[in-house]
């Protein structure tokens, strides 16, 4: 039978500290297997983000009384706490955002709004979430710039012997995930960051896939930028990280103007403070970013390493476990992969196959994932994706197959 | 049978089922007077409608090709199946009877049954 991988950490025990996954849905016991779209939330989080509003609540960076101390503080510190998980040279290279989307519009908007002129290429992949696609096509229209595309080979992975082609001295920005959201694919990011520095071409990386899953840092990647959400990686919702070298933040025009993010201001002009609060006009999300903090020591108490081969392992269990259901189909690289497995059954559209699964408690996505180039590149309408995390087992795997194959006879 | 498997059942009745794995008037139309393209971007499914019309008005034929849930491609080969030689204000009636059970606050979808919140989530499959 299979080999039950060796590991320091508890996993099963781990499931305690998230309070959701004792929910019932459909009279069943819960499997949460919809990670890559939002995960669940540890209690130390939870903790965290409560105590916040019961002791430190105020606004950050213009009180002077001691609450407003305490949030500033707090605030200031998650910062500091982000750029050492992801090996940022200074907190000051850490915006905070909304998430990955707000990041990438961000950069496609203030920073390629500059200094991109008609005619420069941004060149992206087909295996981009619309949050990496959507913002360069606004940005292209408006500028008359030019999108380029990596295409994706059958096997789920980027066709990189016609980079050289692609990457030429015309390209100003390459723009690429790390990890696949529907495919599972993980792309070899620190080669695509050198390969595009030598040919003069920012690079940005959109890691919401990858981030609270395999250890990562930007200084080893070499990329000018990384975005990512903090809601996928055990944080609250709300809350996301651009990441920027600090020349190439200095050099961004201000994108949102408001409070924060000012010197001075006259009723006709304004000067603006150096990046990061350039970029975070208004009250930000100050809890968001303290739960990140505790969502980044929850993570790093159990070690990205160890999380990523318990992400491995459980993608390699299910596909054993998939190839024997009738009918099923595995879109995506069959190594190489994070724990994000996308399929297609022949007996069930993948919007019936989720009704069908969510009676027995078993939570998939259904559709297209926000891929619908990848999608049409495939010839599917859309996919079934189970995604798993930390907190996921080989037992809801066992489940989870045993449902597909009664799907399997009901759609018959 | 369980209790989610009466669920399912409710949801997929084996009318839906039977439609769904052999659509009736399923194909393409050549000599359609109107051809109707309806697509729900959500999800993805794809409705392509085509009619022709007898001399007073009413529905001779009517094919359908598209892709989509058994429900989304079921809702489809049924409403067909219903509309065929129909003449015109049969097929209006119809029409608004349609548009008032889906949009009713007090329908009977919305009332019936346990799977009435699947239902709900799923009612853009029908509509």
């Amino acid at each position: 039978m299979h080999k039950v991988a060796t590991s320091r950490v508890d996993w099963s025990g781990l499931r305690e500290d998230f309070p959701i996954l004792r929910e019932r849905v459909n009279g069943h016991p819960l499997i949460y297997f919809d990670s890559a779209a939002s995960s669940q939330k540890p209690r130390a989080v939870l903790d965290v983000v409560r105590n916040y509003y019961e002791h430190e609540n105020a606004n950050v960076h213009r009180g002077l009384h001691a609450l407003s101390a305490r949030a500033t503080e707090h605030y200031e510190k998650s910062r500091q706490r982000v750029a050492d998980f992801i090996g940022a040279a200074s907190a000051d290279e850490i915006v905070f955002t909304r998430g990955t989307t707000e990041s990438i519009n961000l950069v496609a908007q203030a920073w390629a709004g500059k200094f991109l002129r008609a005619g420069d290429v941004i060149l992206l992949t087909e295996m981009e979430h619309h949050s990496n696609l959507v913002p360069w096509q606004l940005l292209a229209e408006r500028i008359g710039a030019r999108l380029r595309f990596v295409p994706v080979r059958d096997d789920g992975t980027l066709e990189l012997e016609k980079l050289s082609s692609l990457l030429t001295a015309e390209v100003k920005i390459f723009a690429f995930t790390h990890v696949s959201n529907s495919l599972g694919t993980i792309n070899p990011v620190a080669e695509l960051c050198q390969k595009a520095r030598s040919v003069g071409a920012m690079t940005l990386i959109d890691a919401a896939q990858s981030i609270g899953h395999m250890p990562l840092n930007v200084q080893e990647l070499g990329c000018d930028f990384l975005a990512f959400s903090g809601h996928k990686m055990c944080a609250p919702t709300g809350i996301g990280v651009l990441y920027g070298g600090l020349d190439i933040l200095d050099s961004v025009p201000p994108w949102h103007g408001g409070g924060e993010m000012i010197t001075s201001v006259t009723l006709e002009k304004s000067t603006f403070k150096k990046p990061p609060h350039r970029f975070e006009a208004g009250t930000p999300n100050i809890a968001g970013a303290i739960g990140l903090a505790a969502a980044i020591d929850y993570l790093e108490g159990i070690g990205r390493a160890e999380i990523f081969k318990h992400d491995v392992d459980l993608a390699s269990y299910a596909l054993q476990g998939m190839a024997d259901v009738a009918g099923l189909h595995v879109l995506g690289p069959s190594r190489d992969r994070g724990g994000v497995i996308s399929f297609v059954m022949g007996a069930a559209h993948p919007h019936d196959l989720t009704t069908f699964a969510d009676q027995y408690g078993l939570a998939l996505r259904g559709g297209h994932h926000c891929n619908q180039p990848l999608m049409r590149r495939f010839g599917v309408p859309g996919t079934s994706r189970a995604s798993f995390y930390l907190y996921s087992t080989r037992e809801e795997i066992d489940r989870m197959v045993d449902i597909l194959d009664k799907a399997v006879r009901f759609f018959k | 049978m369980n209790l989610e498997l009466g669920d399912l059942e409710e949801l997929y009745q084996d009318v839906i089922l039977d439609h769904s794995r052999r659509p009736r008037n399923f194909g393409e139309l050549p000599d359609a007077a109107v051809r109707v393209h309806g697509d729900n971007p959500a999800c993805g499914d794809e409705i392509h409608l085509a009619v022709k019309f007898d001399g007073n008005g009413g529905l001779e034929e009517i094919k359908f090709t598209g892709h989509g849930c058994a429900i989304s491609q079921a809702s489809a080969s049924l409403m067909t199946t219903k509309l065929k030689s129909k003449s015109r204000d049969e097929v209006e009636e119809m029409l608004r009877a349609f548009h008032d059970l889906v949009t009713s606050e007090n329908n009977a979808v919305a009332r019936g049954g346990a799977s009435a919140k699947t239902n709900r989530r799923r009612s853009h499959c029908f509509d």
